[in-house]
């Protein structure tokens, strides 16, 4: 263990700079130099996430070399890099419940290290750009930092408190960060929808938290993960009809937190108003990597939920619904960032799913690792490391194409191929490998789900996975070409101003990934992300790499022809200069409205929050504040005020008055004094 | 005999102390509260001691009295009639004033109730217990521990503190610089 | 006449004098119930100095005369400074109603 120890050592330093930097960066934007000077203070956050970047392939490197080089010496190919005593909660009889903050490095929290580190440099270099003549830049960069510390912080982390602690920070740069033009309504009330929900789903992500880290004596997730803890919380608790089973009401709590961030159906109402915030925030936060803190979670508990017996039904069903319920919306939107949102939506529920249709058929426990268990969980892990690329360079084209027509609006655009062609190849590249096309990177994603799913006999949602991957195809294919191809409708020559450098540089170097990770990524993800318990054992990766090559070749032929179908007919509707077909106005059929709608559903939470939340729960909890609360206080203040006035009389200022007390004092003393003295 | 104009003395003392609070004008309660003090100074009289009955006339009637009369000269109208008080005013003052009697009364009383009761019941002293004028400058004089020596040097002192005082309290600032 | 009744008398010129000072609305009214008030104790030092104290303690003429002599020779020096006051608030105010001074208020 001697040479693990030292290698682990020299990437301390690493490990803390990774966190250290986007801290400092915040601290000192935060607090002194956003407000003296934007230029640097751009310059010393995109210079700091340069370093964390340099730092994290530094760490990814040294992990390759120390853990993957000697499997023997680490469990889980997991190390913990550092590791400090944060808190401990006395349980009685000298026992403690603890939790430790550290740097801990796995397959998925490396390639999360630098997913983030990556896309948010390169979101830094554009902002840059982007946000040349906002005024409160050095605000926004010291946000971003904090954002990338916190989301660093997150995935890095060991136990489920350190978990907990940077997701609810998450949350809140999140919400600074929708509502970052304050000045705007719609951003405050997007902001404020955002960070409620969120913390609504994170409420009971909390229950669930402490009930399990209780009842099985630790948060760490080690120790949560192995099969006698999952064992040991099996068992029912309550008496009644109150009674549950504690693993599956403690995992589903957890979940709910991922239900929230990952935004599936129907908690998904916020990441579409939270398009209001500047495109580099829609582009880092609610594309590459907030949002999928939820899908990391559940992959970082991936055994405890698996030997719960619905929990994963449930994550499969939600994260089906919701991939193709938001792609269907997704297909009539009209604003650019929406139907970017939407597509996100989408393509979360299809990483949901297929953490979900990792369980065995019949719902049993995870004892046995599955190869398709372990093709499920690697291609969940896989599809979000190449929805990063590509969505990401999706929002920053659409945040250069709305800087030229200064409008979000689709029906505005049209015909930018010429004035945007940088922009338009990369969007070209990044599109497509959405829509899962051969040979890019969305293509080899994909594909590891659906055979996952079809090999653990899902056929459910084998079935949503193709019908969202065909309407993924079109819905692309119709944004493309309204907004590159035909001709320009908007009102004014757009913007004839050159692409900026700032702003077309990261969106090229994302093209590079969008188009190739899938073939860097596939003997990563197929060899070392899986479960912990396919890890424990060699015998399970050859059977998943068995599944994967074997039965159902004709599964990517198929995917492959519902892309085409479905581009094609996006290409017949909207490409061939037909200028305004797919702009039904009011006189839409009805099902169309309600689809482009968004299907009322928030509508619905709106009514919930204010009829139930307004007028059942906060009027009288009001009522009790101003009459009860405030009705003690002021009872007890108005005694004090009277007595205060009765002392006052004693001063009134009449000389005879004092006299007349002065004579009575003096009496009572004399008199005791005379009667006492003998 | 000595005992009726004792009493009578007590009455009349009693009463023109009555007119001196009661009276609604003000000269009438100065004449009044003159009366008084002339009553007080036969009582010490009575009670043998003539150096004390001398200064009440001398001091006190003779100045400090003068002192009262020239102030009401100069500051009321002579034929005005006063204001009374409150019937509040006077059931509290009446109280305050039962009570001081009751105390005070009882207190001296007890005082009074001397244990031997040889010299409680007015038995005279021999005449050589008469303070004659001699003795009391000789103890007025005195340094040792029961003469009065110190306070007669003090007392200079505080009289000369008050006239310095009451000139500069009582004095007219218009003219003069600030 | 015997102790008891001069103590009788003091005490009841006492309370004479306090029912003044905390009733009369003018000044100097108010100063002569204080003169009252003094002129009781003055008969109670010049009574115990003719008659003796508690205890048995042997009458003190002398003692007794002094002390009479220099409570009133304080009792000058205060009615001097009361006057001069009183002296002060007429010419300021104009009037000398003990209810006006009240700016201790408070």
């Amino acid at each position: 263990m001697g040479s693990a120890d030292a290698g682990m050592d020299s990437l301390k330093l690493a490990a803390y700079g990774i966190l250290l930097l986007p801290l400092l960066s915040f601290l000192i934007n935060g607090l002194w130099l956003g407000k003296k000077s934007r230029t640097a203070s751009a310059w010393l956050a995109t210079l700091a996430m340069g370093a964390t970047l340099i730092l994290a392939v530094a760490v990814a490197l040294g992990y390759r070399a120390e853990v993957l080089g000697h499997p023997e010496a680490f469990a889980f190919r997991s190390a913990v890099v550092w590791e400090h005593t944060w808190m401990a909660f006395p349980t009685g009889s000298g026992a403690f419940l603890a939790a430790e903050a550290g740097f801990h490095l796995d397959p998925i929290s490396v390639m999360m290290v630098l997913v983030i580190a990556f896309i948010s440099f390169l979101v830094h270099v554009y902002s840059m750009g982007y946000l040349r003549d906002a005024a409160a830049s050095g605000r926004f960069f010291a946000l971003l930092s904090f954002f990338s510390f916190a989301m660093l912080g997150l995935v890095v982390s060991g136990n489920l408190i350190q978990t907990f602690f940077f997701w609810e920070l998450v949350g809140a740069a999140s919400y600074l960060l929708i509502g970052f033009w304050y000045a705007k309504p719609a951003a405050v009330a997007a902001a404020k929808k955002a960070f409620i929900l969120t913390r609504l789903a994170d409420a009971f992500f909390l229950m669930g938290l402490l009930l399990v880290g209780y009842q099985a004596g630790g948060f760490d997730f080690a120790h949560l993960n192995h099969p006698a803890t999952a064992a040991a919380l099996d068992r029912t608790v309550g008496a009644g009809f109150l009674a549950f089973n504690l693993l599956t009401a403690g995992t589903l709590l957890i979940f709910m937190g991922a239900w929230g961030k990952s935004a599936l159906f129907p908690f998904h109402v916020w990441l579409p108003d939270a398009m209001e915030g500047p495109t580099p925030v829609s582009s880092l936060i609610h594309s590459a990597t907030m949002v999928v803190a939820g899908v990391f979670l559940t992959a970082r508990l991936y055994p405890l939920f698996s030997a719960a017996d619905i929990t994963l039904l449930v994550v499969e069903s939600a994260g089906a619904f919701t991939a193709l319920f938001a792609a269907v919306i997704a297909c009539t939107q009209t604003d650019l960032k929406r139907i970017l949102a939407f597509s996100t939506l989408s393509q979360l529920g299809l990483m949901m799913m297929a953490l979900g249709a990792g369980a065995p058929e019949g719902g049993e426990g995870f004892s046995s690792a599955t190869g398709a268990a372990s093709a499920a969980y690697s291609g969940s892990m896989f599809h979000i490391f190449t929805h990063a690329f590509f969505k990401c360079l999706l929002f920053l084209s659409a945040g250069a194409v709305i800087h030229a027509i200064h409008s979000n609006d689709i029906r505005k655009a049209g015909g930018l191929r010429k004035i945007l062609p940088f922009t338009y190849a990369a969007t070209l590249v990044a599109a497509l490998a959405l829509a899962g096309f051969w040979p890019l990177s969305g293509f080899f994603s994909k594909e590891e789900i659906l055979h996952a799913a079809l090999s653990n006999g899902h056929y459910g949602a084998l079935f949503a996975g193709l019908a969202t991957g065909g309407l993924t195809a079109f819905y692309m294919s119709r944004y493309f070409l309204l907004v590159f191809h035909g001709e320009y409708r908007g009102g004014e020559a757009p913007g004839a101003r050159r692409e900026g450098l700032l702003m077309t540089v990261p969106i090229l170097i994302l093209a590079l990934p969008s188009a190739f990770a899938g073939w860097m990524g596939r003997g990563f993800f197929t060899e070392y992300v899986l479960p912990w318990p396919a890890l424990a054992g060699q015998g399970a990766m050859a059977a998943a790499g068995d599944t994967l090559a074997g039965a159902g070749s004709w599964l990517p032929v198929a995917a492959g022809l519902l892309a085409v179908a479905g581009a094609g007919f996006g290409w017949y509707r909207y490409g061939l200069g037909k200028k305004t077909a797919g702009f039904p106005g009011r006189e839409a059929p009805a099902w169309y409205r309600v689809i482009a709608d968004k299907f009322y559903v928030d509508e619905v939470w709106l009514f919930l929050a204010k009829r139930v939340g307004g007028s059942w729960i906060a009027a009288p909890a009001a009522w009790i504040e101003v009459r009860i609360v405030n009705g003690a206080f002021d009872l007890a203040s108005g005694f004090l005020r009277r007595l205060a006035f009765v002392q006052s009389l004693f001063h009134s200022g009449q000389v005879q008055w004092y006299m007349a007390v002065a004579l009575l004092g003096l009496l009572l003393i004399s008199g005791l004094g005379g009667y006492w003295i003998p | 005999m000595r005992d009726a104009f004792f009493y009578a003395l007590c009455a009349a003392l009693l009463g023109l102390a009555g007119v001196t609070v009661l009276a609604r004008n003000l000269f009438r309660a100065a004449l009044a509260l003159l009366g008084v003090l002339l009553c007080t100074a036969v009582l010490f009289m009575l009670l043998r001691a003539e150096m004390v009955a001398l200064v009440q006339v001398m001091v006190y009637i003779g100045g400090i009295m003068i002192f009262v009369l020239y102030a009401v000269l100069l500051t009321s109208e002579l034929g005005g009639r006063m204001p009374g008080p409150s019937p509040v005013k006077i059931a509290a003052s009446v109280f305050c004033a039962a009570l001081a009697f009751g105390v005070v009364g009882a207190l001296a009383s007890r005082a009074g109730r001397a244990d031997s009761g040889a010299s409680a019941d007015g038995a005279a002293p021999g005449p050589d217990n008469i303070a004659s004028l001699k003795a009391l400058g000789l103890r007025l004089l005195d340094p040792g521990p029961d003469g009065f020596l110190i306070p007669f040097e003090l007392i200079s002192l505080v009289l000369l503190a008050a006239m310095v005082g009451a000139i500069a309290i009582a004095r007219d600032d218009k003219g003069r610089a600030p | 006449m015997n102790l008891t009744s001069c103590l009788v008398l003091s005490a009841s010129l006492f309370a004479i004098g306090t029912y003044g000072l905390l009733t009369r609305r003018n000044l100097i009214a108010a100063l002569m119930s204080l003169e009252l008030m003094v002129n009781a104790a003055l008969i109670n030092f010049v009574a115990f100095a003719r008659f003796g104290g508690p205890r048995g303690a042997l009458p003190d003429p002398e003692a007794g005369s002094l002390f009479a002599l220099f409570a009133v020779g304080v009792t000058a020096a205060e009615t001097a400074l009361a006057l001069a006051i009183v002296i002060a608030v007429h010419r300021q105010r104009g009037h000398l109603d003990i209810r006006a001074l009240d700016r201790m208020h408070g």
